[in-house]
């Protein structure tokens, strides 16, 4: 898997530090993970920090590892010392969105874990081949499940659907040029419109060579109301479909 | 289209409560709390809340600015105090750090393994209840249109404010509705100023919660406040539909002859404003 673009535009432009976007690659570059923040959370800075890093670590995801997540986001923060707002700020919960990658070469296969509504699409050629979990755009007017700090809130994650529901297994096989892109909500619904109306939007966003040149796109789709105001990140990778099981290139 | 701004700290909304204080919110309600003690405890909650939202491991963000106006025996009266007495509306952050006291209260919550636990939370107090005197509605409701016009000339571009008025009788200062006309005509460039009523009563009545027509209204006095109340905005009405209100997109942000479940509800209903970012 190979990073041809990581960048992101804040929702408020005065203040990129409280971008709520956050993404982590493994160190064999074969798994990545991007998380959104809720907007209306105490620390959701942090809990998608720790999201997208434990999913690198570990991407077999169940409750013990949404658990040990909690503990850590736990230790992060001392409930005692907070002032009144922030111990009820505490007490109603972070929420951030999983978007999880591991890409599989001897399979040429990437499976997709997604909880919430960070958004993967497929392209080959420029073109979108697949995505998940959203493929409509009206879906992003849904309210997402979202990972949470508060455990009543993660219970989907025992049950025993939760793979089918929420993974997908992505097949390069017979793909020219995939590539994937993740996406945080405001990004995915932008692109999944310009996909259904034929625009060039994919197109542009495979095509990205620098964060700046990121920011001017979303800058300019949020002034025509075509984009919503959110932070907005954007990951592209790329495979090698060319290699056999073996890892010797076919051609 | 209207109430579709996204709220920021740079383009923040405003709620402006306007309660009436006057002799009969001593009546007292089924939990035997008067309705002036029950009204104040859930204009505290309310406030708790809407700092809650704001409220960031970093600070609070000041997507909301609050007000609070009153009425009763002494005419219209700022319905915060101490530091905030000198003016009607301020941003959350200031009103975080001002409440008149920090009460220490037990909460019941499940334990999580079928059981009842009791803990304890920290509950600020900003808004005392108060009962007596007349009804200057009238009166109120035009210092609210006054607060309004200057709230809406200095946020040009953000989501309008909303007025929720809480109420149990008629005005004794003449005709509201003609102020409660002029005062739905303010508005910022995302729409006119919301305005919610909501009629409280100890008669155990049934309410009548966000009526579509005043035509099942009960006398005049409930088809008034139902004319002076605003169609709810669309994201409004699925939020009540969601919190299993039968809601129409005729519905008006009125209730009349509610009790403390409903008054609970029509707050939280009313300070759902647009998405927060």
């Amino acid at each position: 898997m190979k990073r041809l673009f990581i960048g992101s535009c804040p929702k408020d432009s005065g203040s990129p530090e409280a971008n709520e976007d956050k993404y982590a690659f493994s160190s064999d570059g074969n798994r990545l993970a991007l998380c959104d923040g809720a907007s209306e959370s105490f620390d959701s800075k942090v809990w998608a920090d720790l999201l997208a890093r434990h999913f690198v670590e570990d991407p077999k995801v169940n409750q013990d590892w949404v658990a040990l997540a909690l503990l850590e986001y736990n230790e992060k923060h001392d409930f005692d010392s907070m002032s009144w707002s922030k111990q009820a700020a505490f007490e109603r919960g972070s929420f951030a969105t999983l978007l999880g990658l591991e890409y599989f070469q001897a399979h040429q296969a990437v499976e997709v874990l997604a909880v919430g509504d960070s958004i993967a699409i497929l392209c080959d050629n420029e073109q979108l081949t697949r995505s998940w979990s959203i493929s409509d755009p009206e879906q992003f007017k849904q309210h997402p499940t979202l990972l949470s700090t508060l455990s009543a809130h993660n219970r989907f994650v025992e049950e025993s659907g939760f793979w089918s529901d929420h993974g997908r297994t992505f097949s390069l096989t017979g793909l020219n040029r995939p590539v994937i892109l993740c996406m945080t909500d405001a990004l995915g619904e932008w692109a999944l419109r310009q996909a259904q109306s034929g625009g060039s939007g994919l197109a542009r966003l495979i095509a990205m060579e620098s964060e700046e040149e990121l920011i001017e796109l979303v800058l300019q789709e949020r002034s025509a109301k075509r984009m919503k105001i959110d932070d907005s990140t954007l990951v592209v990778v790329s495979f090698d479909t060319k290699k056999a099981i073996d890892g010797i290139p076919i051609s | 289209m209207a109430y579709e701004s996204q709220i920021s700290r740079t383009s923040p909304t405003a709620f402006l409560f306007v309660v009436d204080q006057s002799g009969s919110m001593s009546d007292k309600m089924s939990s035997g709390k008067t309705k002036a003690e029950f009204v104040a405890d859930a204009l505290n909650r309310t406030l708790m809340n809407l700092i809650t939202r704001c409220s960031k491991s970093e600070g609070v963000r000041d997507y909301f600015e609050v007000g609070v106006i009153g009425y009763g025996s002494s005419g219209v009266s700022n319905g915060f105090s101490g530091a905030l007495a000198a003016k009607f509306i301020h941003p959350v952050s200031l009103i975080e750090q001002n409440p008149v006291r920090v009460e220490d209260r037990k909460r019941k919550m499940d334990d999580g393994a079928g059981g009842i636990v009791e803990t304890n939370i920290k509950f600020p107090v900003w808004f005392e209840p108060k009962a007596n005197g007349g009804t200057p509605m009238r009166q109120a409701l035009t210092k609210a249109a006054e607060e309004m016009v200057a709230w809406c000339d200095a946020h040009p571009e953000s989501y309008p404010p909303t007025v929720l008025h809480v109420t149990d009788g008629e005005s004794s200062d003449g005709d509201p509705e003609e102020i409660a006309s002029h005062l739905g005509l303010i508005s910022t460039n995302d729409g006119a100023v919301l305005i919610l009523n909501i009629h409280v009563s100890t008669l155990g009545n049934a309410p009548i919660k966000f009526p579509a027509s005043e035509t099942n209204l009960p006398d005049n006095y409930a088809k008034m406040l139902f004319r002076m109340s605003s169609q709810l905005p669309e994201h409004l009405i699925h939020f009540a539909q969601d919190k299993g209100h039968e809601v129409s997109v005729e519905s008006r942000g009125f209730m009349f002859n509610a009790e403390a479940a409903e008054l609970v509800d029509f707050f939280d209903i009313g300070t759902r404003a647009s998405q927060l970012r």
